[in-house]
């Protein structure tokens, strides 16, 4: 049982109480920058990303006007993430396959067999290039939906889009995730084989 | 096609859309399964197609959360300093921060503006529409002193006679005959006689070019033999430069209804009704007839809009690093 006082942190975060806004900011740390960090690819900008995020939410509190206050955490990281993400893609130079996040480490395998375990970090590294060749929208509507588990009307009201649109954008990146995948059919499960 | 793309439009996911999906996350209802269902058995590849996206997205599902290595709690010293680093720039984009898609449109603006100083300006140059007359009342301190400026030695002459002995009406005519004393001296004159339709043959010379040399407007007025014109002659000294002048005083400090309504439009009414059909379509033709805009004032204005907002766009495509 947690004893986060959404309501009232946010209240006395409009009172300019530092502290109150950072329990705010430790309930939803974790989540605001897994969101970026799998949206930008890169962990020092999406730290740079989380941290400015927090700060113009701070400074903005006062334009919240109900709602799901982390989906309007999320509007406010994914607005700085695909600022971000526009700068880059305009400074070809500066590529962020450096720094890349792979998911390698992070998939979930019960068995303990070191082979398994090797196609699991190749798969990860697969989806990992798959994700990243999806537009930025269709990239962080997936990242929302599909890999942290947020409902569609979380992930439109955190992105600021309708419904329909989140439902397409998905549906749109899933089957281009399932063409990108089956180019490398020998690191899929049989199940993911046509 | 249209169907879809109506859908776009408004927001709308087709039905088949959110059948796939809700079959892909294995929550669909039973018409969705029912529609899901119908088009595997119409496509069997597809049943194939979407065993492999449940498949993905359970490896997707798999992926481990990431914890962030540091706390990003925030201090008064880290907002200070975010503060004292945004410049007037990136305030004014902050206001469209919350809809990005309004970052759009100081651009819209711009080419607005742009758009409509071209067609003004093409307008102008096809006689569609013209610059707004100036009249009297409305006749600003500022041309006031340009035209002085342009004819001092006109100004000086007319306060020179000797005629003016009221100090106070001297000073008070003084700017207002300056002002009119490049064109509209020997128009006085020329205005009042044609107006009585003696001289239709002067009259598009006069209309065609009211700001015309002084001398053959009162070679005008010299060859017509009516007894009024000589009345009027008589007045003007022989000297033209003086001649204008002191007309122009006597109407600063006499002002009349007739010194008022005289304009170059004013003219060419004045003229088309006195001295027949010809001598109306040439004044006309100079007055014209396209729509009277304060044109000249529109373009700046909307010229000033433009810059601005393409400068505001500009601005916020930096701020925002694009």
């Amino acid at each position: 049982m947690t004893n986060f006082d959404e309501e009232r942190f946010i209240q006395l975060t409009r009172d300019g109480d530092y502290d109150a806004f950072n329990r705010i900011v430790a309930e939803y740390q974790d989540a605001v920058f897994a969101v970026v960090l799998r949206t930008v690819r890169n962990r020092a900008a999406a730290e740079d990303i989380t941290q400015d995020a927090f700060i113009s939410a701070f400074r903005k509190i006062a334009s919240y006007r109900g709602g799901v206050f982390r989906a309007w955490l999320f509007r406010i990281a994914k607005n700085a993430s695909l600022d971000y993400l526009r700068k880059m893609s305009r400074r070809p130079e500066t590529s962020i396959d450096e720094d890349i996040v792979y998911f390698s480490e992070t998939v979930r395998d019960d068995s303990a067999d070191p082979l398994a375990d090797a196609l699991n970090a190749e798969l990860a590294r697969l989806i990992e290039d798959c994700l990243g060749g999806l537009s930025d929208d269709h990239r962080l509507a997936m990242v929302m939906v599909d890999v942290e588990g947020y409902q569609y009307d979380e992930t439109a009201d955190s992105i600021g889009v309708s419904i329909g649109t989140i439902k397409s954008r998905i549906n749109r990146a899933r089957a281009r995730m399932r063409d990108c995948v089956q180019q490398q059919p020998e690191l899929l499960p049989a199940s993911m084989r046509l | 096609m249209i169907r879809k793309f109506l859908n776009r439009l408004f927001g709308r996911t087709d039905p088949v859309t959110y059948a796939i999906n809700a079959y892909i996350e294995g929550n669909a209802s039973a018409d969705e399964m029912k529609l899901v269902e119908q088009m595997m058995r119409d496509d069997p590849a597809l049943e194939k197609d979407l065993a492999t996206q449940q498949a993905l997205l359970g490896v997707l599902g798999r992926i481990g959360g990431i914890e962030a290595h540091r706390s990003f709690a925030i201090t008064p010293e880290m907002v200070a300093a975010a503060e004292s680093s945004r410049s007037a720039v990136s305030k004014l984009a902050e206001l469209f921060a919350p809809q990005r898609k309004l970052a759009l449109a100081p651009m819209v603006v711009a080419g607005f503006a742009a758009l409509t100083v071209a067609l003004l300006t093409i307008g102008d140059i096809t006689g569609v529409v013209e610059q707004s007359g100036i009249d009297d009342d409305s006749f600003s301190i500022s041309a006031i002193a340009a035209v002085s400026a342009a004819a001092p030695e006109v100004g000086g002459g007319g306060i020179a006679e000797p005629e003016i002995a009221d100090e106070t009406a001297a000073s008070a005519a003084q700017p207002a005959a300056a002002a009119r004393a490049p064109d509209s001296g020997a128009t006085a004159e020329d205005s009042a006689a044609i107006d009585e339709g003696q001289h239709a043959g002067a009259a598009p010379t006069l209309a065609a070019a009211p700001s015309q040399d002084l001398e053959s407007a009162d070679a005008t007025l010299e060859f017509g033999d009516d007894d009024e014109v000589a009345k009027r002659g008589e007045l003007i000294p022989e000297d033209s430069e003086e001649s204008a002048v002191a007309a122009q005083l006597q109407e600063a400090i006499e002002p009349g209804p007739e010194t008022e309504s005289i304009t170059s439009s004013g003219i060419g009414s004045d003229i088309g009704e006195g001295a027949g059909a010809g001598a109306a379509d040439g004044a006309t033709a100079a007055a014209g007839d396209g729509i009277e805009l304060p044109l000249w004032q529109l373009q700046i204005v909307l010229a000033a809009i433009a810059l601005a907002a393409t400068g505001a766009w500009a601005g916020l495509r930096r701020v925002r690093g694009e």
